[in-house]
């Protein structure tokens, strides 16, 4: 498996009133063409900061980013972001809010609408098309943002704790369903890089899990993780990961 | 018979909930599940009583049990699940009774108040507001039935696309 | 892709529409129109007055409108920008109407010789000075607080340019666009009354127009006729309340960020309106026309094609492009700044003139005005909002109320209150508090009941479990509570009240003029023909010094401390 993204010494400082703060120190980090790779650490670590950065959305203090072996300058348009917070605009339906890189890539109305009705369906939204996300419950709004995120059909996806924000059964009900997505054939989108504080979410979507240690965010451990899928979440070999990637954090 | 008003919460969170239970060998005592979820007890008991409503799960004696549907619906894809969870959504009193009044009205839609005001009269002890964002949300699930706040029209869901 | 901004857009049209419908109809009677050179103030006039002054305001807010959203833009996007416009927006908006005179006539009026025309750009001119700044700071208030994520968001999606300001910042900044728009519509009409007649060096223009109108009246002591330039003025401000704010600030709620209920009830006429059927076939055939016009591949605004023009230029070009533009830009400024500065140079070469060292003593006297008014005020408004913020029902009341009793021009009542005050000792002075009072009050009211309506049910109802009641339960938390939305609306208050100075302090009423020491008067007698411009600059350079000195080492420490100390967190 080649990698598709390469992270080399990466360094992020932010400039404080009481001097420079170093929010991640030297951070290297291959992520595999086809993997789903989970990053946790505690709360503050730069798990953010880090995904921001993979995107191109914040750039590096120091270090070299590369996507599919070149060197990142910018927003890489072949990732797809999902939110915590869902970000979602407000004024714009849940259809008009997954048109929106659509759009942007210059589509023709036909093709964008097209194209959205088939990730709203793919996600479970179809019949709210013309709802606005504050008529929406939290699992709905965040299929939203799923479906926003792969409806331009990106290579990797970056998920920023996507399911923090929900209850215990919403966020199982989603984590379950994009499992079922990431396993559809038809899906362009086989990388996912996901971002989380739940160590159970790792080991229950991740090939691989690297762990983070804060001040400053630094790659701890990075461990391959062999449970076979479905995987059995009550199951001895899962607790005693579980209990392992914890005890690697605190 | 009454007619049943809808527990104001989520299909997600039903479907999370068969999905726990599934965990647990497809049955687990109520209690314990609101412990282990960090849930508060009377917001689980909503979950509970929506997944009741839509053959899900049933109630024996404290604990909640998954139904062969509710085992079915986690083992299937999207468009079944959703397909599965309309047909149940139609047998409740509150659907029939909506749809019956959307199909009767003139191009199949009618102003978001009519139906509140319906709502008031049929369950007069709930609050309509509350019955009505439950009723939308599911009805918009299983693309049952519609809502435009653009113009402020409730709308039968025409079912035209068949992916 | 549409969000509806069209439907707003259609609304606002039809209004206007029907409301430009009415203004022909009046126009109509345009035979009654004075020759130019004489106003009189006579009844049968006031309808051609009223419609001839909502045409000025209307004009005046569209310019304002033109102006605001692409200031708080780049004030908002652009850090350098921000650094240069945001204290020059602070500065802007502490300078009187008054002082906007001498640009209006230098630029319109002696630009056209006088003519008609000149004087009603100046006019518009003066209104937009009432207008604009409000609305400006709200666009940059409403973009600052546009979520991160938002950005990030879009940014991810590739979004960015013309699509970002049309799918992201216009939308984000409606509601803020009309709630201030209420405003500063308020304000327009609250000082029309200043911006009607124009002192051209020895002699005056006026226009016909609702400002003139009253400002005549009141100098004739015709209080019939002021009272009933009043009542018309009411009539138009509560229709544009009923027809046009209402559903606008209705359908804005739909732009809000945070998902809590809404305060607004809806409107029932936006709702009637999307009922209407003619409505909906207006707007059906202009939809077709629309996509008629789009297929001919007819362009009639290609912001979209130009911005991606200039973002698909290589990083070098666009930089010298940049640079080009921001150079010329300046030297324009700088130009215009070199020439306003010798100009003043020239105004301001000594000797000055002997009523310069009444400047120290005038300014004491209002700012003692000021904070008479500022007391009085407090008594009442706080009692007030307290009570109406914990009640809907009062609330819903006393919000419209309050913005149409802040429309009117209070120094029109003033025969009514010359008349009552002119038979004491110190009337003067008491009419000229109680005018500042009409120009500061209401700032203050909007912000208290705000504040008092934002504070969290469960807080209220907690101190009411304490059996805290009346006065423990208000100091212990309504008072603090409301602090920062005290504070807020003082320093709009004190910047209502510092421009309503120059209207109150020297009163002209039955061919007499009843003024007291002050730094309006000051500021008004430079105006009276033949002029004294040096004088007018002084005055008008040390009232500005003095507002800006006031904000930042008073106002501004009060807020921050308010804010930290009492922000409710949630
Ligand atoms: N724009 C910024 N300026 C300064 N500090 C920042 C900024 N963004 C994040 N930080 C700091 O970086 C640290 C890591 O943030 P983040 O990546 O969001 O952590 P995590 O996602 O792991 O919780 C935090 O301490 C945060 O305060
Ligand atoms: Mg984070």
């Amino acid at each position: 498996m080649p990698a598709i993204i390469e992270l080399e010494h990466i360094t992020k400082i932010y400039p404080r009133p009481e001097g420079e703060s170093q929010i991640l120190a030297d951070v290297s980090l291959e992520v595999m063409d086809g993997e789903v790779l989970a990053v946790v650490g505690p709360s503050g670590c730069g798990k953010s900061t880090l995904l921001r950065i993979i995107h191109g959305l914040i750039p590096p203090s120091a270090g070299v980013v590369r996507f599919a072996g070149r060197a990142q300058d910018g927003i890489n348009l072949s990732c797809g972001m999902v939110f915590q917070s869902f970000a979602l605009l407000p004024w714009l339906t849940v259809e008009q809010n997954v048109m929106v890189g659509l759009e942007a890539r210059g589509l023709d109305d036909e093709t964008c609408r097209k194209r959205a009705m088939k990730y709203i369906d793919k996600v479970g939204l179809d019949g709210n098309e013309e709802a606005y996300p504050r008529e929406l419950s939290g699992g709905m709004k965040q299929r939203v943002g799923l479906a926003r995120a792969l409806a331009v059909e990106p290579k990797v996806l970056l998920m920023d704790e996507p399911f923090s924000a929900l209850d215990a059964l919403t966020s199982i009900n989603l984590r379950e369903e994009l499992i079922d997505l990431w396993g559809d054939p038809a899906l362009p989108v086989d990388t996912i890089v996901i971002v989380t504080h739940l160590i159970e979410e790792a080991v229950e979507l991740a090939d691989r899990i690297v762990v983070l240690a804060s001040n400053p965010g630094r790659i701890v451990e990075s461990i391959k993780v062999e449970l076979p899928r479905p995987r059995e979440r009550k199951s001895p070999e899962f607790s005693a990961l579980v209990d392992r990637v914890f005890s690697l954090i605190v | 018979m009454p007619i049943e008003p809808l527990p104001s919460t989520g299909i997600s969170k039903v479907l999370g909930l068969c999905e726990i239970l599934d965990d647990h060998q497809g049955k687990e005592d109520v209690y314990r599940l609101a412990q282990d979820l960090h849930m508060p007890f009377g917001e689980l008991l909503l979950v509970i009583k929506g997944a009741e409503m839509l053959g899900m799960v049933e109630t024996p004696g404290g604990d909640a049990v998954l139904t062969p549907l509710g085992k079915r619906a986690l083992e299937s894809s999207m468009n079944e699940k959703k397909a599965l969870l309309r047909q149940a959504m139609l047998k409740l009193k509150v659907f029939q009774h909506v749809l019956k009044l959307l199909e009767n009205a003139q191009e199949n839609e009618v102003p978001a108040e009519v139906i509140l005001e319906e709502l008031a009269v049929l369950l007069p002890q709930e609050q309509p507001r509350q019955l009505f964002t439950t009723l939308l949300n599911w009805g918009r699930y299983g693309e049952i039935f519609g809502y435009s706040r653009d113009t402020d029209q409730f709308y039968l869901q025409k079912p035209e696309k068949t992916p | 892709m549409k969000f509806s901004f069209t439907q707003a857009a259609r609304y606002t049209a039809l209004v206007l529409l029907v409301l430009a419908g009415a203004v022909l109809l009046v126009a109509g009677g345009v035979r009654y129109l004075p020759a130019r050179g004489e106003m009189p103030a006579e009844v049968r006039h006031l309808p051609v007055y009223a419609a001839w002054s909502f045409l000025r305001m209307l004009i005046a807010y569209f310019f304002a409108l033109a102006f605001s959203i692409p200031y708080g833009f780049l004030a908002a996007t652009n850090k350098r920008a921000e650094k240069v416009l945001l204290p020059l927006l602070d500065i802007l908006q502490s300078v009187p109407v008054l002082g906007f005179f001498p640009a209006a006539v230098f630029f319109f009026v002696s630009l056209t010789h006088g003519s008609r025309l000149g004087v009603e750009m100046a006019s518009i001119f003066l209104i937009f000075t009432s207008q604009a700044w409000n609305i400006a700071f709200g666009c940059y208030e409403a973009l600052t607080t546009i979520p991160q994520d938002s950005f990030d968001a879009l940014a991810s999606q590739g979004v960015h340019g013309w699509q970002r300001f049309r799918i992201l910042y216009l939308p984000a900044c409606v509601p803020k666009l009309v709630y201030n728009s209420i405003l500063s519509w308020a304000g327009g009409w609250y000082f029309l009354i200043a911006c009607e007649i124009i002192s051209i060096g020895p002699t005056e223009a006026a226009l016909p127009g609702l400002g003139s109108f009253l400002k005549r009246a009141a100098a004739e002591g015709r209080v019939g006729l002021t009272l009933t330039g009043i009542a018309v003025l009411i009539a138009i401000v509560v229709a544009m309340h009923l027809f046009i704010w209402r559903p606008l600030e209705s359908w804005s709620e739909k732009f809000r960020y945070e998902f809590a209920a809404s305060t607004v009830a809806p409107s029932r006429l936006l709702v009637f309106y999307r009922e209407l059927r003619l409505v909906a076939y207006i707007g059906r055939t202009a939809r077709r026309l629309a996509a008629y016009v789009a297929r001919q591949k007819i362009r009639l605004f290609p912001p979209r094609q130009v911005i991606a023009d200039l973002e698909a230029l290589p990083p070098l070009w666009r930089r010298i492009v940049g640079r080009t533009i921001g150079i010329l830009a300046s030297a324009c400024a700088l130009y215009i700044l070199v020439r306003a500065g010798m100009a003043l140079v020239v105004v301001l070469r000594p000797p000055w003139p002997h009523q310069a060292w009444m400047i120290p003593a005038a300014l004491g006297a209002s700012f003692l005005r000021l904070l008479v008014a500022y007391i009085l005020a407090l008594a009442w408004t706080i009692p007030v909002a307290v009570w109406a913020g914990n009640r809907p029902r009062a609330m819903r009341i006393v919000g419209p109320f309050a913005q149409i009793a802040s429309s009117v021009p209070a120094t029109s009542l003033f025969p009514l209150i010359v008349m009552f005050a002119i038979h004491h000792r110190g009337g003067t002075n008491i009419a000229a508090v109680l005018l500042v009072l009409t120009g500061m009050q209401w700032y203050i009211l909007f912000n208290l009941l705000a504040g008092v309506h934002a504070i969290p049910g469960d807080l209220k109802e907690a101190t009411r479990s304490l059996g805290l009641t009346g006065w423990r339960a208000f100091k212990t938390l309504t008072l603090p509570a409301m602090l920062p939305s005290l504070i807020t609306g003082s320093i709009t208050g004190w910047g209502g009240g510092w421009n309503a100075l120059i209207l109150s302090e020297y009163l002209p009423y039955a061919g007499k003029v009843y003024s007291v020491l002050g730094i309006g008067t000051l500021l008004q007698e430079a105006t009276v023909p033949p002029g004294n411009q040096a004088m007018m600059v002084l005055s008008l350079v040390a009232m500005v010094v003095v507002i800006l000195l006031l904000n930042r080492f008073f106002w501004r420490r009060m807020y921050n401390w308010a804010a930290d100390l009492y922000k409710i967190e949630y």
